[in-house]
């Protein structure tokens, strides 16, 4: 399993996908620095009376700016990686003489979800330290009234959104084409965040049949419920309400503990279905 | 046995990929698998190395049923699309493929070395394997199934990129594994080949076998002489059409087959009686290509 795992973690390295992504990634902080920095002369040059509008601006500002599209480009890597981590072996034949040596097709599926999960959780620690350091170094207001301990529940769950995704796309690997598997994991992961969406939606105007269809598609692509469970975790402590939800006036209806629960029978599920559809399937 | 199949049979759906296939492989034997395109060689031989699930029947490899891990230990297999991964160097998907098999660290660099230079890659293997040319790849992947010295080793096709140096080499190598007790599974379209180094062999035929058994016995029953003698009437020519109707002849050569050896010398002692001067009469086996070739003659229409 750790030769798969290894393997693995040094071919996703080398692929041209991660260059383009650590270009992003280095352009994007580059912006939100930029915009942080342009930010915080704004709000110091504000009357410091309206403490409240500056907290709740700031912390959008972070939410949005900084998790909401990290989180995106965590995904892109995580699907950009995995998506073909199983399924592209099987089409160029590589795998032939991998899984006719003496390891378990099990150990194969384990070794490759270990090797891309640890790649994965280093980009997103490191993307997520960096978005944090660049608020705090640029003494974004609301900063200080986050505490080290919601900051790194936060970044637990930053971690869990695309391990979930890599759940997803390690499975369709094995069941689908790297193509196909594609499309499929790009469309659930797309669903995820309309479905996210529906339900705010539905919530303000009291929709029950846009709640449940949110409901529904978060069932099947719970990335965005990980990612509002993130910014309840990094916020509230501080007294600020879920910034997501401040923004359209809405109260914050934080994902249930069973959702919590779902998110981890999805995770564990999807990983068990992909190695027993492994263990039995045909490699001609 | 250290290879035996009950009526294995594969179906892809409703097609047929090999059926009832029965066949026993002795320790230290080299054994051709041969038949026609899409006979279902290669099919057969995923479904020993697990790769491929049987529809039904049964195996035994190295005495093991079919799926047993531990057993993989000492199996070496050469797929048919020989792909390995490109960005690895040579000396990286040796040690991968060293570490897949457990192979002890402190032997595995003198093992690395020793397949590199049996398959004659020495020099290239701080290369990736995406820069090696085909029978380059070919020959890594050879390295890559001797790793673990095993005592079974499935080759599909294992010359089919190699040049005819190559293609001596590695039947030197698979002599020398039967020499040290080994055994060798070997699917080749390469008759002349296979008629050389083995021992046993199997033909099949749209899924099914057609022939199996030694090497010897299948080539046994036909001889074919080739005559050069001159003097030749037709009177003696037509005593010799009698032996063998169909008995070829041009410019003083003849050839003739025969079923037993002892019309052998009853030939000679013919042309000789009969005043032809005979120069030279040699019998020859019948080649394994001819057998193959009236064996499956016809049985393209799938
Ligand atoms: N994955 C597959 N799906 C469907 N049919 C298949 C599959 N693999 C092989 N077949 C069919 O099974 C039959 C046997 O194929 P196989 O690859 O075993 O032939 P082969 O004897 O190795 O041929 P070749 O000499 O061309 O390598 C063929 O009719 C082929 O079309
Ligand atoms: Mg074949």
């Amino acid at each position: 399993m750790m030769t798969i795992a290894v393997a693995s973690f040094k071919e996703t390295l080398r692929k041209k996908i991660l260059l383009l992504i650590g270009i992003l990634t280095l352009v994007y902080l580059v912006l939100f620095g930029f915009i942080i920095y342009h930010a915080v002369k704004d709000i110091n040059q504000w009357d410091s009376g309206n403490n409240l509008k500056i907290y709740m601006m700031a912390s959008q500002t972070v939410s949005i700016l900084g998790f909401y599209f990290s989180s995106m480009l965590v995904a892109f890597l995580t699907i950009m990686a995995s998506i073909g981590s199983v399924s592209s072996e099987i089409e160029n034949g590589v795998i032939h003489s991998v899984i006719t040596r003496p390891i378990k097709r099990m150990d194969y599926i384990l070794g490759k979800y270990l090797g891309l999960a640890a790649l994965i959780i280093l980009y997103s620690v490191f993307l997520y330290t960096s978005v944090v350091l660049i608020c705090i170094l640029l003494q974004l207001p609301v900063m200080k009234m986050l505490g080290i301990p919601p900051l790194l529940k936060g970044l637990l769950f930053f971690i869990l959104q695309p391990i979930a995704i890599l759940s997803l796309s390690i499975f369709g690997s094995v069941r689908f084409k790297t193509t196909v598997n594609g499309i499929v994991v790009i469309a659930l992961y797309i669903l995820g965040a309309i479905g996210g969406m529906m339900e705010q939606i539905g919530t303000a105007i009291e929709n029950t049949n846009l709640i449940n269809w949110g409901i529904f598609s978060s069932l099947l692509a719970p990335f965005d419920v990980i990612y509002h469970q993130m910014l309840d975790a990094v916020f509230s402590d501080a007294g600020l309400a879920n910034p997501m939800f401040a923004m359209s006036g809405m109260q914050g209806n934080t994902p249930s503990q069973w959702m919590m629960v779902y998110i981890f029978v999805y995770i564990i599920g999807l990983t068990a279905l992909a190695v027993r559809r492994f263990e039995k399937r045909d490699i001609g | 046995m250290i290879i035996e199949t009950e009526r294995l049979t594969k179906f892809y759906g409703e097609k047929v990929g090999c059926k009832d296939i029965s066949i026993s492989v002795n320790k230290g034997e080299i054994f051709g698998f041969l038949g026609p395109n899409g006979a279902g060689k290669s099919t057969f031989i995923k479904m020993l190395v697990g790769l491929i699930f049987p529809t039904s029947g049964k195996a035994y490899v190295l005495g093991e049923p079919l799926g047993n891990v531990q057993a993989r230990k000492k199996i070496g297999y050469l797929p048919e699309t020989f792909r390995y991964q490109d960005w690895m160097t040579g000396v990286d998907l040796l040690s991968f493929h060293a570490s897949l098999y457990k192979l002890d660290k402190l032997k595995t660099s003198s093992m690395i070395e020793e397949v590199l230079s049996l398959v004659k890659l020495k020099g290239h293997e701080k290369y990736r394997i995406g820069t090696y040319s085909k029978g380059m790849q070919q020959r890594i992947g050879l390295a890559c199934a001797l790793l673990a010295d095993p005592d079974l080793l499935f080759l599909d096709e294992p010359t089919s990129a190699l040049d005819p140096i190559g293609r001596k080499e590695v039947r030197n190598i698979i002599l020398e594994l039967k020499n040290r007790g080994k055994s060798v599974l070997l699917n080749s379209h390469l008759l002349s080949e296979v008629e050389m180094i083995c021992d046993s062999a199997a033909i099949i035929k749209k899924g099914s076998i057609a022939a199996f058994g030694k090497m010897d016995d299948m080539l046994e029953n036909k001889i074919t002489l080739e005559i050069r003698a001159e003097n030749i009437h037709d009177e003696l020519l037509a005593k010799l059409r009698t032996l063998d109707p169909d008995m070829g002849h041009r410019n003083g050569k003849m050839t003739l087959t025969v079923k037993d050896n002892a019309d052998i010398p009853h030939i000679a002692s013919l042309i000789i009686e009969n005043g032809g001067k005979l120069y030279e009469l040699t019998p020859r086996k019948e080649s394994l290509e001819n057998a193959f070739i009236s064996l499956v003659k016809g049985g393209e229409a799938q």
